[in-house]
């Protein structure tokens, strides 16, 4: 990582919209206010004591990506990070800097928020599962699914979502740093959206990571894991590079 | 020595048809204060831009002490940079200045910090965040900025733009000290004329684009455009410029205000007797008759 990273990340840990993106991590929190309520908001409901932490957390995540709020949220941060940085001529601050270097810590910056939220949303699964869940008669109490079948469903779901929220990150980061920052909110919410329908879409679920949870059965759990990391590997390093052509010809 | 040289710059966004720019050249040497006037939109920013590389020139090159400044990355490592309010609303003024010397490696300037603020008098909002600062305490931090890590060359685009009567008169001060402690050489763009003569050595004219003439400043000079229809001209000029060392200049005559009463007398005595004396004028005025003239 090279020595802009710190500084830069820096900055973007003390924007709003980062603590806006981060915020929704406390997302499964809500699940002890609606059962203190009983609402039937987001109620759960599995075999009894089938339910495992894992799963718990895998399908968190899976339901924070369909709301697409923190994705949005995201897509914002995002755009102020690039296009309104480019547009209002902050990058005379970094005078000649490498521009790659530039763009690489901005890169990193973001996708650190990213990790940040993913890092808060699993320990507030955690607090949620330990804490409460598990005096309810669907949950097993356990860390992982007792059944290798489910074991291996959970990681490729928790795996391929993490891998496409990330691309659709990064989708931003390409077109922001040449479009508005109403066509980067636009394009990336439509990828989002998108990639929410894929794993039902019977050709495109080849083709996002998130497409192999529906995939396992028929192409096994070493063959799906393969291709949700090839197909990331593949996509992140072609947007990298569209990325990197259009921040190096910029000007401002 | 040279520590810019511009040679053949043109510039044409993708966006227009016409060039903002056309075959630019000029040299600013160590030392200089280069005041940069145009009308609007005859390419003052333009230029400046394409110095502080955010804009590429459609061609020619520009070079910074001998080398040009596209052919690497961080040539600009010794540049002050002050074009649009350049620092992070969101983050403190220290921050900012924090910020800027860590991503340029310049922690060593960390000491400069205290100076810096105190002299464009911000230290006492050194924690404060600029969004709700006044127009004059945003252009005086993005001064702070561009000085901080104490440049060798200056770029200022419009600098007095938005400053109070005594905000203008401390930034003449601060560049004025600058310059002649630390020998930092400048070029500056306004349309403040009576500013830049306070400051500037040298002007460069460009009108649409195109770089009109550049002159000496000559603030503390006397101009007298003579006539030259009157018979024998040439040579009365030629002997009283020789005489008392004086430059002439096509049909102007300079005289120095430092000119004593005798020589005064003396000279402008000969020039009326002859009837040579078309018009007197300050060099002030031959400023502004670039904008009026065109
Ligand atoms: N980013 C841009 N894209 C397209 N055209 C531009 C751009 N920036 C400037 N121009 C054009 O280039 C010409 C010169 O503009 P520039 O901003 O350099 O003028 P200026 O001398 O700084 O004017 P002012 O005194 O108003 O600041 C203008 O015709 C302007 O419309
Ligand atoms: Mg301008």
């Amino acid at each position: 990582m090279n020595y802009l990273f710190r500084p830069v990340f820096k900055t973007v840990l003390k924007r709003k919209e980062t603590w806006l993106c981060v915020g929704f991590s406390a997302f499964p929190l809500l699940l002890l206010l609606v059962d203190f309520f009983s609402t039937n908001f987001m109620q759960l409901s599995a075999p009894k004591g089938s339910l495992s932490f894992l799963e718990f957390f895998g399908a968190v995540e899976s339901v924070q990506y369909q709301l697409t709020l923190p994705i949005i949220a995201f897509i914002y941060l995002v755009v102020t990070c690039f296009h309104d940085e480019i547009k209002s001529g902050k990058m005379f601050l970094f005078k000649d800097i490498k521009r790659s270097k530039i763009l690489n810590a901005k890169i990193a910056s973001v996708i650190g928020v990213y990790f940040i939220y993913f890092i808060l949303t699993f320990v507030a699964s955690l607090i949620t599962y330990y804490l409460h869940l598990i005096h309810m008669d669907y949950t097993s109490g356990t860390f992982l699914p007792t059944q290798l079948v489910d074991l291996q469903d959970a990681i490729i779901s928790i795996i391929g979502i993490f891998a496409v929220t990330q691309l659709c990150i990064l989708i931003s980061v390409a077109i922001s740093i040449k479009l508005s920052d109403g066509l980067t909110m636009l394009i990336g919410i439509v990828f989002a959206l998108i990639s929410f329908i894929a794993p039902s879409l019977k050709g495109l679920k080849y083709f996002l990571p998130n497409g192999y949870s529906g995939l396992l059965v028929q192409l096994g759990f070493g063959t799906s894991l393969f291709m949700i990391v090839l197909l990331f590997c593949i996509y992140a390093l072609i947007i990298y590079l569209c990325s990197n052509r259009a921040f190096k010809k910029m000007e401002y | 020595m040279k520590i810019i040289e511009a040679q053949n710059i043109s510039k044409k966004y993708k966006a227009n048809s016409f060039y903002s720019l056309k075959d630019i050249n000029f040299s600013i040497e160590t030392g200089d204060i280069v005041g940069l006037i145009g009308k609007n939109g005859s390419g003052k920013s333009t230029l400046l831009k394409l110095m502080a590389k955010a804009q590429k020139p459609t061609t020619g090159t520009l070079k910074f002490k001998g080398i040009d400044i596209s052919k690497n990355n961080n040539i600009l490592d010794k540049f002050g940079i002050m074009i649009e309010p350049i620092f992070y609303p969101h983050l403190t003024v220290y921050e900012n200045l924090m910020f800027f010397l860590e991503i340029h490696k310049k922690e060593k300037y960390v000491n400069n910090i205290k100076d810096i603020l105190e002299l464009v008098d911000l230290w006492n909002a050194k924690d404060r965040k600029p969004v709700d600062f006044s127009f004059g305490m945003k252009q005086r931090l993005s001064l702070a900025l561009s000085l901080i890590a104490e440049p060798e060359f200056m770029i200022l685009d419009e600098p007095f733009v938005g400053l109070d009567p005594l905000g203008v008169k401390k930034l003449i001060e601060i560049l004025q000290q600058w310059s002649a402690t630390k020998h930092t050489s400048m070029i500056i763009s306004s349309h403040q004329l009576n500013e830049l003569e306070d400051l500037c050595n040298r002007y460069i004219f460009i009108d649409s684009g195109r770089l009109k003439t550049q002159f000496d400043d000559k603030k503390n000079f006397l101009i007298i455009r003579l006539d030259m229809q009157v018979a024998q001209a040439q040579q009365i000029i030629a002997s009283i410029a020789t005489k008392y060392q004086l430059e002439v200049n096509k049909q102007e005559l300079e005289l120095p205000l430092t000119l004593d009463k005798g020589k005064l007398n003396d000279i402008l005595e000969q020039l009326s007797s002859k009837k040579l004396i078309e018009k007197i004028y300050s060099a002030k005025d031959e400023l502004e008759s670039y904008f009026t003239e065109g």
